[in-house]
């Protein structure tokens, strides 16, 4: 018989080490990763001819972190049969899952399955939003981190949560212009009453803490206006963003009249948030909760990433956000689970080998916990997504078609796409379901869309070319 | 969900295109009659939600070109007929149905001799004539074909909530989300239970489609549906590169470019066995994607967008079957597989025939009577 094995899908932090944990403790493993190389959302790596460059004051804890997760990957990666450049665009079963790269693809069977696939962006869609030259805060750091590209000279940010501040940074130190970063909430204010009361959790998060004050340094010293409790009411422009129009709200999300302000910029980028990569999760039949702070329609998973489905097991922000250490030290526990199930049908068999990451992720997620709180977006937010406004930019519907919808009874969220077609173009709903949700009602968020096999765009000639699995893994 | 009304003139249990479509007309006959139309799920929760999106006059037994003959005017239109301005995404350029093999081509000579009958304007085709009106087919073993160029592929959300507007505009009672456990008779009217509630209703009309025999059966009704799951698949927009709808026998394969750009794949395996578990299969991919680029080669390129599965309600005779049952007062409407583009007829007729007006007569032919009576069938041949 084959050796017993683990399917990880995704290399980011938690998957890299999902991947290296159940490889060192003796099982067959596959990573497979849509990213040419590992890695994953936060570590995003350069082309190797664009690799390389000084590393800024600000930029260097994640750096260091970095250092360490790929030490760490690098001590098994032999026993590691990782796939970069290829998609999971469907399970069947867990004995069926189909990968595929641009060429062809194959099905292949895992004892255990981690899916540790990330989470995508959410933004907010107002008036202008769909116009060139607004992106998300994420890809700003992705053209960055990926192709060492800037996305523009003068970037204006709004959102919620402390990514467009980060990404903000990031932007000065590339040499671009910030005219303002205009946040819903004042990122650091929910945190302290929840760290003042749990000292392990402050000192868990010292090391975020910092990097976060160095990030607000460099604002500070090049003079960027961080405006907290504003909202972004508008983009426009001419064919193009060329101003930002934010205000201050009343604390549910509504502008407060006579305090708009506008900022020129040629590029804007918005960040409401997160979105978990659930689907393959939910594929494979695993139950969800929804929770709007930390990622939308969750996996329900156990202290050990296991799911409702046996066998299956999430692991990083695919089951929440927590962060970039969270996922690391998470993604170990749950490779230990999963290799414990994989060779003995026991997900406690090697609890014992991941105690210490186990102990160091309950510290990350304390404190994510209460940096959590400033993701929570005002109550009356999406009053400002006009009936003119494209919610679903894929298949063009606006915002007054949902409300249409919505009147006539249509307000559950598979009823609701169906009936406007929004979150049925080629993003798979990634850029509007939330948005539908909130804009559906009390039933919109209880519900999570069906997900159904071809999540990623692979072509069909790739899909016609199955080839067989018997090279994968050993 | 709002509270159900208790009682209620008819009541229509389903509402896919068949059930929204018969209760719209019941009302439009009969605005003195309360109409109340129950769906377990949300709009377009099952088979109408999955279909192909395809059109065609070009059958080969006469109840299914009638009724999408009856049925064409009702989509071509659609937005005066059924109040609907957005429109319905009717994109009428004809479909083609390849022959491999003079064995088809005989078969699609008859169903056009046949449909001639009744004045449809199809036409056989060489292949040359075929390749000019689908340049980018690869039409490699292909002996001819036929074709009419009324046909097409129209968006089944877009009619669905054309006639869910419809209907509750002329005032039709519409709850979603409630299934219906059982229906009997309860003195001269039925008695319907839906999640512990009680409804009184003095006729009702089963539109469920596959799941009749779930609700009927335990009254000795035997409609005789077996469910066959098929499978689709759907590509991100493309340019142009199908105008016609094709259907090819030897593919086992309907393709459709929609208006939107997308190509609709409709992947049927005659080697599959009936039953109710629509999954998609893990063995989907290899066998129609290497198909679908054979027939369409430049589909290679083109990126997928999603796949499903749903069933096809499958008949003896690949029939619908609507009207009365052996209880009086009991009618069922039964898309026989083609429910998308026989709707509008199917549900107008059966509407007439609830309210005891006279129907055409191959409209009654279409009963379930015709199962019992020992009389031979007419079958349907061109199904892929
Ligand atoms: C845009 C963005 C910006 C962020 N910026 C920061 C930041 O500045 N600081 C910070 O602390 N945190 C940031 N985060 C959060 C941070 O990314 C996460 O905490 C961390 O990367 C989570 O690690 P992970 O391993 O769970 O997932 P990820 O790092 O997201 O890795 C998931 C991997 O799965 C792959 N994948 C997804 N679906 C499939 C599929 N179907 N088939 C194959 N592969 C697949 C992806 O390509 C990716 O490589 C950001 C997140 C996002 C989305
Ligand atoms: C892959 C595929 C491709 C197809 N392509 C085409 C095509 O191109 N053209 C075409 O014309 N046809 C096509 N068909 C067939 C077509 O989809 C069906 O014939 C048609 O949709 C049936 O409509 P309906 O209203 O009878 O059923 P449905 O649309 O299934 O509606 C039945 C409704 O009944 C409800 N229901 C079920 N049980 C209960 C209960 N107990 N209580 C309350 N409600 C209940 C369901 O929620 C559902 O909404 C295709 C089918 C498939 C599977």
């Amino acid at each position: 018989m084959s050796r017993a094995r683990v399917v990880v899908v995704g290399a980011g932090p938690a998957g890299m080490m999902a991947a290296a944990q159940a490889a060192r403790l003796g099982c067959a493993v596959v990573l497979v990763d849509e990213a040419p190389r590992p890695g994953g959302q936060i570590h995003r790596q350069p082309p190797p001819s664009l690799a390389g460059g000084a590393v800024s004051a600000a930029a260097r804890p994640e750096a260091e972190r970095k250092r360490r997760l790929f030490d760490r990957f690098a001590r098994h990666a032999g026993a590691i049969d990782h796939r970069p450049g290829t998609s999971v665009t469907a399970i069947y079963g867990l004995d069926r899952i189909l990968i595929a790269d641009e060429t062809s693809s194959r099905l292949i069977r895992a004892d255990a399955l981690v899916v540790a696939t990330g989470l995508h962006e959410r933004v907010v869609p107002v008036p202008g939003w769909t116009l060139p030259g607004v992106v998300t805060a994420g890809a700003l750091q992705a053209l960055l981190k990926g192709g060492r590209v800037r996305a523009g000279d003068r970037i204006a940010l709004a959102g919620a949560g402390p990514l467009p501040l980060v990404a903000a940074a990031q932007m000065v130190e590339a040499g671009a212009t910030v005219p303002v970063v205009a946040l819903l909430r004042p990122p650091w204010s929910p945190l302290w009453p929840g760290l003042l009361r749990d000292p392990a959790a402050l000192w868990a998060g010292r090391g975020v803490l910092s990097e976060g004050w160095r990030w607000l340094s460099v604002l500070r010293r090049a003079g960027v206006p961080v405006l907290t409790r504003h909202v972004a009411l508008s983009v426009s422009g001419d064919g193009a963003a060329e101003r930002l129009v934010i205000a201050r709200h009343d604390g549910r999300g509504r502008p407060v009249p006579g305090t708009e302000r506008r900022f020129a910029a040629d590029t804007v980028a918005f960040n409401h948030g997160f979105t978990a990569n659930s689907e393959l999760a939910r594929m494979a039949g695993a139950e969800t909760r929804f929770d709007p702070r930390r990622g939308g329609w969750l996996p329900v998973r156990d202290g050990d990433g296991a799911t409702s489905v046996p066998g299956l097991f999430v692991a990083g922000d695919a089951g929440g956000f927590a962060g970039g250490l969270a996922a690391a030290c998470d993604g170990a526990v749950v490779g230990a689970a999963a290799a414990g199930w994989a060779l003995h049908r026991d997900a406690g068999r090697f609890a014992a080998q991941a105690a210490a990451d186990r102990a160091e992720r309950a510290r990350h997620w304390t404190f994510q916990a209460a940096l959590a709180a400033s993701w929570e977006l005002p109550r009356d937010i999406h009053e400002l997504v006009t009936p003119a406004t494209v919610v679903c930019r894929c298949e063009g519907v606006t915002r007054a078609r949902i409300d249409r919808a919505v009147a006539d009874g249509h307000d559950g969220l598979n009823g609701l796409k169906r009936n406007t077609r929004a979150g049925m173009g080629s993003c798979g709903g990634r850029s509007c379901l939330r948005t539908l949700a909130a804009l559906a009602g009390p039933r919109g968020e209880g519900e999570a869309v069906n997900a159904r096999p071809g999540i990623r765009p692979v072509t069909l000639a790739a899909l016609a070319n199955r080839v067989s699995d018997e090279s994968v893994g050993s | 969900m709002t509270t159900l009304p208790r009682i209620a003139d008819i009541a229509v249990i389903g509402g896919g295109a068949y059930g929204l479509s018969v209760a719209l007309w019941l009302r439009r006959l009969r605005p003195d009659l309360s109409v109340l139309l129950l769906d377990r799920s949300d709009f377009a929760g099952n088979e109408t939600g999955r279909c192909g999106a395809g059109f065609r006059v070009q059958w080969g037994a006469a109840g299914n070109i009638r009724l999408c003959q009856d049925s064409l005017p009702s989509y071509e239109n659609f937005a005066e007929e059924f109040g609907y301005p957005e429109g319905i995404e009717f994109k009428q350029d004809g479909y083609l149905i390849l022959a491999h093999g003079e064995e088809q081509l005989d078969q699609l000579r008859r169903n056009i001799a046949l449909q001639s009958r009744f004045g449809v304007d199809s036409s056989l085709l060489t292949v040359e004539e075929a390749a000019r009106l689908a340049p980018g087919l690869n039409l490699s073993g292909v002996v001819g074909g036929s074709f009419c160029a009324r046909d097409g592929s129209l968006s089944p959300f877009r009619v669905l909530d054309g006639f869910h507007r419809a209907a509750a505009r002329a005032g039709v009672l519409i709850r979603h989300g409630v299934k219906v456990d059982s229906v009997e008779p309860f003195s001269s009217a039925f008695r319907l239970s839906a999640g512990g509630e009680a409804i009184e209703a003095g006729r009702v009309v089963v539109a469920t489609d596959t799941r009749i025999p779930q609700l009927l059966g335990s009254l000795g009704i035997d409609i005789p549906v077996q469910p066959y799951p098929n499978q689709a698949f759907v590509t991100e927009p493309l340019p142009p590169r199908l105008g016609p709808c094709v259907v090819s026998f030897a593919h086992e394969m309907f393709l459709n470019q929609t208006a939107r750009g997308s190509v609709v794949v409709v992947a049927s395996d005659r080697r599959r066995a009936l039953g109710a578990d629509a999954q998609p299969t893990a063995d989907l991919f290899p066998r129609a994607a290497a198909r679908a680029i054979d027939l369409l080669p430049a589909l290679g390129t083109a990126r997928l967008l999603r796949s499903w599965g749903g069933l096809y309600s499958i008949t003896p005779d690949m029939l619908a079957v609507l009207g009365e049952t052996a209880l009086p007062g009991l009618f069922v409407a039964l898309s026989g597989a083609k429910g998308f583009m026989t709707a509008p007829a199917a549900g107008r007729l059966l509407a007439q025939l609830v309210d005891g007006q006279a129907v055409p007569d191959w409209f009654a032919r279409l009963s379930p009577a015709r199962f019992a009576s020992g009389e031979e069938l007419e079958k349907e041949p061109a199904i892929v």
